[in-house]
């Protein structure tokens, strides 16, 4: 069995960090999956709010090789260069960090390291870092999280739940705080829920 | 009281008008529950709930509401509640209670965010408990609690009963009598009793009321409740087992009797203005204006010896300058309530029946009235009720100031209680009726009214506002809401609370014998009831110590 391919912090300020894979990946962290660092001082969390794959110069775009009758992935075996020559970049918004055996939902004190692992948190710490919603402040705050990055947290974050009633009753808690924050915008705050549900 | 339910936190309001209380999610609240709230340098405020309002944040959610059925709209609508929505209550502070266990009108508010709980029962016995308390009820939504009012300050002034027909004014009336009597019967001093006179318009107050439970459609009264301490008369010829029969003799009717039949007899006010003329004709002048012709006794004292030869009674109109239709009108309603069975010509020694009435009063018995048949004729109530209770009032009057002068011991207290009383103290006979005197008087002859009625708003301003405690229960009229809660503070409130009691077992009391409004559920008037089960210490033993319960144990 492969190892999975390593996606490492490449960029990082406090309020979000940016992650790349060597090569392009077709099956890559997912849009408001929780990730973590585990390196450096303090273990980090953030929120996936972007990805993107393309070349790994973005002046030599791809070029669309490949027969008609191809589909990507015969093209990629045909050509196994070619992944080489892409990345998969992630783009994480910090939403937490562990101090002293907890997970605060709020920044670090230090950005993670760059070239640190990342990896996707467990379903028991993206449980406790998304209790009670707060999480979101820090979410909703960063320039990068649209309403469907919101939306797509809250809905990923219901999944680390094992019962449909504890799912509810978090969706509830966390919508709450949703409100709270949205509180002027009652649309963005439709728009999230509905994305998340 | 750390044990009490919080429901919610203080987030605005006044002194003037109310507190805004938040409610915090699942928390509920209903109109006339106790709140109490930690002051801001000690002491606690309590105060009522008087209104309920459904809040938004914000203008979006209740701009938009989420009405849709969807997975994400019911999410939606989960998420708002409480959130960009939510209820608040408004409780109007009454009472704060001192550290020290002293209690006195709020004057202070407790702070932002101050946690806002349902008051417990050291939290009311605090603000309401005495020695001798009588429980009323229990405030609503609270049935475990029960509040209990000082029953000397109960009666200190006059009390008012008011409720439309079948809300339970007789029953909450029996209640208090009751436990006003084993009151009384434990006092060591006559001048510390409590005693009532009851003119009891149904016959309820003597050995049975009519009362429609499932088990009974009668419940014991007074005498049979306190054998020792009641005694019965009535104006029924024919009743059995009483304590002495009322008859009235044409003779004892004075005008000032007849003053407050004004409308329910219909006299005319010319035609009691020529009663006091034909008093002239002597002390039967009531038996002589029932024959049909003048009698000789008033040819004579009129015309002396050389009458004229057609005597007729126009004629005496005319003699004495009475106008002929006044006559008439005056001899048509004499004629009317002289034909009662408790009515008979000439003096039926009624001072005789009142120095029996009195004694008893005085010696600590109370009396109740029955009407028998004649309790449906309000003229026949009116009448007695008013003739008995003008001349038991007078000698009551003459042993206090008697007391006074020789410092003697004052007689006993004195509650009449009457039915109806809309009739005797409306506004044209107010001023005439005793019962209006004794409602000004106050205590001042140890006698005081217990008045039931379903019109508060016909009463006259002054008399009404001369009753100390009311007991409001569900009313029609907004005139009758209005007349009661006229010049009280908090009176916009109080209003919407009476308007929003149902129409049995719920009552809003007010007024002298309690510190603060207190909406209550009535005590069960159950088929075992025991004589003054509704006194404090046959109902329950006492709990903790209120200062150790509402302020905790000193450490």
């Amino acid at each position: 069995m492969n190892e999975p391919e390593p996606l490492r912090v490449v960029a990082a300020t406090l309020r979000h960090f940016d992650c790349s894979y060597s090569k392009y990946v077709e099956n890559p962290v997912e849009l408001g999956q929780v990730v973590v660092v585990r390196e450096g001082d303090s273990v980090v969390y953030g929120v996936v709010a972007e990805l993107e794959s393309g070349p790994e110069d973005p002046t030599r775009p791809l070029q669309p090789i490949g027969r008609a009758e191809e589909s990507a992935a015969d093209v990629m075996r045909a050509h196994p260069h070619i992944r080489q020559l892409l990345r998969t970049r992630v783009r994480v918004i910090t939403c937490g960090h562990g101090e002293d055996g907890a997970i605060r939902p709020y920044l670090p004190p230090v950005p993670p390291p760059l070239l640190a692992r990342v990896e996707p948190a467990s379903e028991e710490e993206v449980r406790e870092l998304v209790a009670g919603g707060h999480f979101l402040a820090q979410l909703l705050a960063a320039p990068d999280c649209d309403d469907a990055v919101a939306g797509a947290a809250l809905r990923r974050a219901m999944r680390a739940f094992h019962t449909a009633e504890q799912a509810h009753a978090f969706a509830v808690e966390a919508g709450k705080e949703l409100a709270r924050i949205l509180r002027a915008e009652p649309a963005r705050l439709t728009t999230i829920l509905r994305a998340a549900t | 009281m750390n044990d009490s339910l919080e429901i919610g936190v203080v987030v605005g309001g006044s002194l003037a008008r109310a507190l805004e209380v938040r409610l915090h999610p699942g928390r509920s609240a209903a109109l006339g529950q106790y709140v109490v709230a930690p002051a801001e340098d000690g002491g606690q405020i309590v105060g009522m709930v008087t209104d309920i309002l459904l809040k938004s944040a914000e203008a979006g959610p209740t701009s938009w509401p989420p009405v849709d059925d969807s997975p994400a709209g019911r999410l939606l609508r989960e998420v708002l509640l409480d959130t960009g929505v939510y209820t608040a209550v408004e409780v109007t502070p009454f009472l704060e209670l001192g550290s020290d266990g002293s209690t006195a009108r709020a004057r202070r508010l407790p702070r932002h965010f101050a946690p806002a709980r349902l008051a417990d029962q050291a939290t009311i016995d605090a603000a309401f408990a005495t020695e001798a308390g009588v429980v009323i009820g229990s405030p609503l939504g609270m049935p475990h609690v029960q509040v209990a009012v000082d029953i000397e300050r109960l009666f200190e002034r006059s009390v008012g009963i008011f409720g439309k027909s079948g809300t339970g004014k007789s029953v909450l009336t029996l209640l208090l009598l009751d436990a006003m009597l084993e009151y009384s019967a434990q006092r060591p001093t006559r001048s510390e009793r409590i005693v009532a006179l009851v003119f009891d318009m149904h016959d309820d107050y003597g050995d049975y009321m009519k009362f429609a439970g499932p088990d009974s459609n009668r419940r014991s009264s007074l005498r049979r409740l306190h054998p020792t301490q009641v005694a019965v008369y009535t104006l029924d010829p024919n009743a059995t087992g009483v304590d002495g029969r009322i008859v009235i003799g044409t003779r004892d009717i004075e005008i000032e009797d007849l003053e407050v039949l004004r409308t329910t007899a219909d006299f005319t006010g010319p035609a009691l203005e020529a009663a006091y003329d034909l008093q002239r004709l002597g002390q039967d002048w009531i038996d002589a204006l029932l024959e049909d012709d003048p009698p000789e006794s008033v040819v004579r004292r009129i015309w002396g010896s050389d009458p004229p030869e057609d005597v007729n009674w126009g004629r005496v109109a005319s003699r004495l300058g009475i106008h002929p239709g006044s006559l008439q009108n005056l001899r048509r309603g004499l004629r009317r309530f002289t034909k009662r069975p408790f009515v008979q010509r000439g003096s039926a020694q009624i001072s005789g029946v009142l120095d029996n009435v009195v004694d008893t009063l005085l010696s600590g018995r109370s009396v109740v009235i029955q009407f028998g048949r004649a309790g449906s004729d309000l003229t026949s109530y009116m009448l007695v009720a008013n003739m008995l209770s003008r001349r038991i009032w007078d000698r009551y009057r003459e042993r206090v100031e008697r007391a006074l002068r020789s410092n003697e011991e004052p007689p006993n207290r004195l509650v009449i209680v009457i039915e109806e009383a809309h009739k005797f103290v409306d506004r044209t006979v107010a001023d005439r009726s005793i019962f209006g005197q004794i409602a000004r008087e106050l205590r001042k002859y140890n006698v005081t009214l217990l008045v039931i009625d379903q019109r508060p708003s016909q009463i006259d301003p002054e008399v009404l506002s001369q009753i100390g405690t009311k007991v409001a229960l569900q009313l029609d009229s907004e005139a009758d809401v209005d007349a009661l809660v006229s010049g009280v503070t908090g009176r916009s409130s109080l209003r919407q609370v009476i308007a929003s009691l149902e129409s049995q077992q719920q009552a809003l009391v007010f007024g002298h014998a309690v510190p603060m409004p207190v909406v209550v559920r009535p005590p069960d008037f159950a088929a075992d009831h025991l004589p003054g089960g509704m006194l404090r210490g046959a109902a329950r033993s006492r709990g903790p110590s209120l200062k150790d319960a509402l302020f905790g144990r000193r450490t």
